[in-house]
């Protein structure tokens, strides 16, 4: 997988009685070992490790096949594109984007904020969604940029090109009315970092996800935004974005 | 926690920086980020550069126009709630 400028990995199919049955396990629940200069993981009938060699690089083992495969795969597939934008500058957010003429807006928080929320009301102002779920961020000289990705919630993606430029960020919240207030840059960079999955818990990489964070956060313009289900959250986030 | 007590740094699993003035510290263990105001974050700037707790009182004197009783007073107890919540330990000489 991959090559070139991509991150090379190496997929073993093993045996399925080298995987221990776990009653209560999740699909989408894995452990990470986090070492200086490697991430291994450890989940339903797979496991996996990122190495640094300096160069990043990864390998699979795994008894999965066909749909369950999928399912593996994209457990291994987050671990990797939330590493490769670290160490590009970037991150990847647990987040809702959307996509118009004028660029993306990218509301976040914790889980249940609404991100699924707002990006179907978005889309129904016109909007294109990137992700209601993970998005990457990354950056081209000093523009903020958020990039494709195939990871979605209840929302499918829409079409989009490869990157978007990042115009406006909008920290969720829910309430009785829609409106919005300026996030002050330390502020959005905590609730980033908190919606940062993976690298946020890495003793050894996590300095430098609050850097890139720091870096990509400032000069987007952030607001704390208070929404309801059936209001104009998107609208007014683009709103207050546009020069 | 004293103003005579020696250093103290942050544990294994604390990350912090500074940003625009507000301190954003990761506390990995408990999978939590909490942000500082500026005199918390500018105390934990100065504890993690080595600073001891008296020379922290006396550079926060300099910046921060406030009584050194007040001062003394609120640092000690914002040291007490680092350690007593496992973001600080004192650093064994």
């Amino acid at each position: 997988v991959g090559g070139g400028d991509g991150v090379d990995t190496l997929v073993f199919q093993v045996d399925a009685r080298d995987f221990r049955e776990l009653e209560r396990a999740r699909p989408y629940s894995f452990d990470l070992d986090y070492r200086p200069a490697s991430v291994h993981l450890a989940g339903p009938l797979f496991m996996a490790r990122l190495d640094w060699a300096p160069g990043l690089r990864g390998a699979l083992w795994t008894s999965a096949v066909d749909a369950a495969f999928q399912g593996v795969f994209e457990n291994y597939f987050r671990v990797l594109v939330a590493y490769r934008l670290l160490e590009r500058g970037g991150a990847l957010v647990h987040s809702a984007a959307v996509r118009d003429e004028g660029g993306a807006c990218l509301a976040f928080g914790p889980s249940g904020a609404g991100k699924t929320t707002f990006a179907r009301r978005a889309r129904e102002a016109g909007a294109t969604v990137l992700s209601d779920d993970l998005n990457p961020l990354c950056a081209d000289d000093r523009t903020a940029l958020v990039a494709s990705a195939p990871f979605h919630g209840e929302l499918e993606n829409g079409p989009a090109p490869p990157v978007v430029p990042l115009r406006a960020i909008g920290r969720l919240r829910k309430a009785e009315s829609d409106s919005l207030q300026p996030l002050p840059l330390g502020d959005c960079v905590a609730s980033l970092t908190a919606c940062a999955p993976f690298v946020s818990r890495d003793p050894h990489r996590a300095a430098r996800l609050l850097e890139n964070l720091e870096s990509l956060a400032r000069g987007v313009p952030a607001f704390e935004l208070h929404f309801t289900r059936s209001g104009r959250a998107f609208e007014l986030l683009r709103a207050a974005s546009e020069p | 926690v004293t103003s005579s007590s020696p250093a103290f740094r942050a544990r294994p699993d604390v990350r912090f920086r500074v940003v625009d003035g507000k301190g954003v510290l990761i506390r990995q263990e408990a999978g939590e980020v909490v942000v500082l105001n500026p005199v918390g974050a500018r105390v934990l700037d100065l504890l993690q550069s080595g600073a001891v707790l008296q020379r922290v009182l006396e550079r926060l004197a300099e910046e921060f126009e406030v009584g050194a009783a007040e001062l003394e007073r609120d640092v000690l107890q914002f040291v007490r709630e680092l350690v007593d919540a496992g973001v600080l330990e004192e650093e064994a000489r």
